[in-house]
């Protein structure tokens, strides 16, 4: 039995994780993790900011799904304030949140054809994403981390040439989906890899309390949009999209939808927004009454949820973040547990992790320690993919 | 045994744990249990000593243990029972 550790350092992932996976011959026995290596404090930070300034560190917490902390937090804040916000900004929020899933879901959609071993696919899933990111900068002025809203309403307004600019980009996507959809679902190295891959089902999903696009691939109608709708989701043409068996392909094919929808509500936002106001002021030296507030909403990955207690103060008394990924954490141990280490890369990576976890393996053999870098564990990988191709496909495209 | 009592009785009824949440006021620890069933979320809140263990649900809600040994790190409680999470 050799014991295998995945991570925890990478200098290009934002934050890492450690598995330590135990491993006779090919499969793996049993998984379990090691975190705090990127602890920053942040709950604490956010004690020491005025209400109003929080945003910024907020929204620093992820640099793919910034968007969403930012609206989280300010929505909050506006809940502890009792500040309702004007209608217009209510819209461009729902715009500028479906273009970070678009673009998280693509940035995902490449890394997962890296780590199989697509490098052109995942070339094209990242271009696209370009276009997205250069929209965003002549709208926020940032590349990513957006920061459009603040705590009253957005500091940024889309409207005329702007708005004529975002339309053609979701033509652009429109078109592009069609052809995303053909190459995911025909390709049939994709299927070997993904298909029947690391089955979650619908009961454990529910025991585990998961959330996100992994919840609702297994058939469980978790999303914070369906179930606690905010803004003006009721209205839009939002929809649920549920998988059928809770592979990784069925995960997969969840983001791939969800991109759909989020262009539809894109559009829709952008032909039904009205009113002119885009935000009332808060002061941060303004203290708001005593109590507490929730604020939920739906990640790229999950629900993310905020608490913040407030004992009438220009500063929080105490502010609780639960982000997606640390969520769905104890199903990625469950799942790794009695399957072949080449499949470990496709099944965390589906879980769309919003931190590292294969940067370092290092494996211990008859008392010695051998150590494998993330790249060497990935070219592993598609070796023994290409191995035992026939063989899998049997198993897995023919059941 | 109470906090235990009343998450078992929620988790029948269907809610599912969204997190959980340790407050330090000084002398005791604020534990705040957050539960969500579609648009209904509750905030159960218990109050114990500095010095008190607090059972685990780990249990109750498999997930439990990740948000336990968190809140360990950031006031101190201790929750007894719960399962470890680092490797060694």
């Amino acid at each position: 039995m050799a014991k295998i550790y995945f991570g925890p350092y990478h200098p290009a992932y934002k934050e890492p994780l450690g598995i330590i996976l135990e491993v006779e011959g090919e499969k793996v026995i049993d998984a379990e993790i090691s975190i705090g290596y990127a602890h920053r404090e942040i709950e604490k930070i956010l004690e020491e900011c005025n209400w109003v300034n929080g945003m910024a560190i907020a929204s620093k917490i992820c640099g793919i799904c910034s968007c969403v902390h930012n609206n989280t937090y300010c929505q909050g804040v506006e809940r502890i304030f009792g500040v309702e916000i004007p209608e217009r900004a209510k819209y461009i929020r729902m715009i500028v949140l479906e273009l970070e899933r678009v673009q998280s879901h693509l940035l995902w959609l490449g890394t997962m054809m890296h780590e199989i071993g697509y490098e052109t696919l995942f070339m094209i899933f990242w271009g696209d994403r370009e276009k997205i990111l250069e929209f965003a900068e002549k709208f926020s002025g940032r590349r990513i981390a957006w920061m459009v809203s603040i705590p009253g309403g957005v500091r940024r307004d889309i409207k005329g040439k702007l708005a004529e600019e975002l339309k053609k980009l979701i033509n652009y996507f429109r078109k592009r989906w069609e052809f995303y959809r053909e190459i995911l679902t025909k390709d049939e190295t994709i299927l070997v890899r993904l298909k029947n891959v690391g089955i979650l089902e619908k009961e454990k999903a529910k025991e585990y309390c998961v959330v996100g696009p992994v919840a609702r691939a297994s058939g469980l109608k978790r999303d914070i949009r369906f179930e606690d709708p905010y803004l003006f989701y009721e209205e839009s043409p939002y929809e649920i999209i549920l998988g059928e068996n809770g592979d990784c392909f069925d995960r997969m094919m969840v983001r791939l939808k969800e991109i759909k929808i989020s262009l539809d509500i894109i559009e829709w936002a952008l032909e039904n927004m009205k009113g002119k106001e885009i935000s009332k002021k808060i002061s941060p030296f303004q203290k708001p009454p005593e109590g507490e507030a929730i604020s939920r909403m739906e990640a790229p990955r999950g629900e993310l949820f905020y608490y913040f207690r407030s004992d009438g103060d220009i500063r929080p008394k105490r502010v609780r973040i639960r982000t997606p990924t640390f969520a769905n954490i104890p199903t990625i141990l469950e799942l790794l547990k009695d399957v072949y280490l080449a499949d470990v890369p496709a099944i965390v990576f589906s879980y769309d992790p919003c931190i590292a976890c294969m940067d370092r393996v290092l494996i211990i053999k008859n008392g010695k320690e051998e150590l494998m870098t993330r790249k060497e564990l990935v070219e592993y990988s598609k070796k023994w993919f290409k191995r035992n191709f026939e063989r899998l496909k049997r198993e897995r495209l023919c059941s | 045994m109470e906090i235990r009592k009343i998450l078992k009785e929620m988790r029948d009824k269907g809610y599912y744990l969204i997190t959980i949440t340790a407050i330090d006021w000084g002398d005791v620890f604020e534990i705040i249990y957050h539960l969500s069933k579609g648009n209904d979320v509750k905030n159960i809140r218990f109050i114990v000593f500095r010095d008190e263990e607090v059972p685990s649900i780990s249990d109750i809600f498999p997930n439990a243990f990740i948000y336990e040994w968190e809140q360990f790190e950031k006031v101190g409680v201790k929750f007894r029972g719960a399962k470890r999470l680092f490797g060694d």
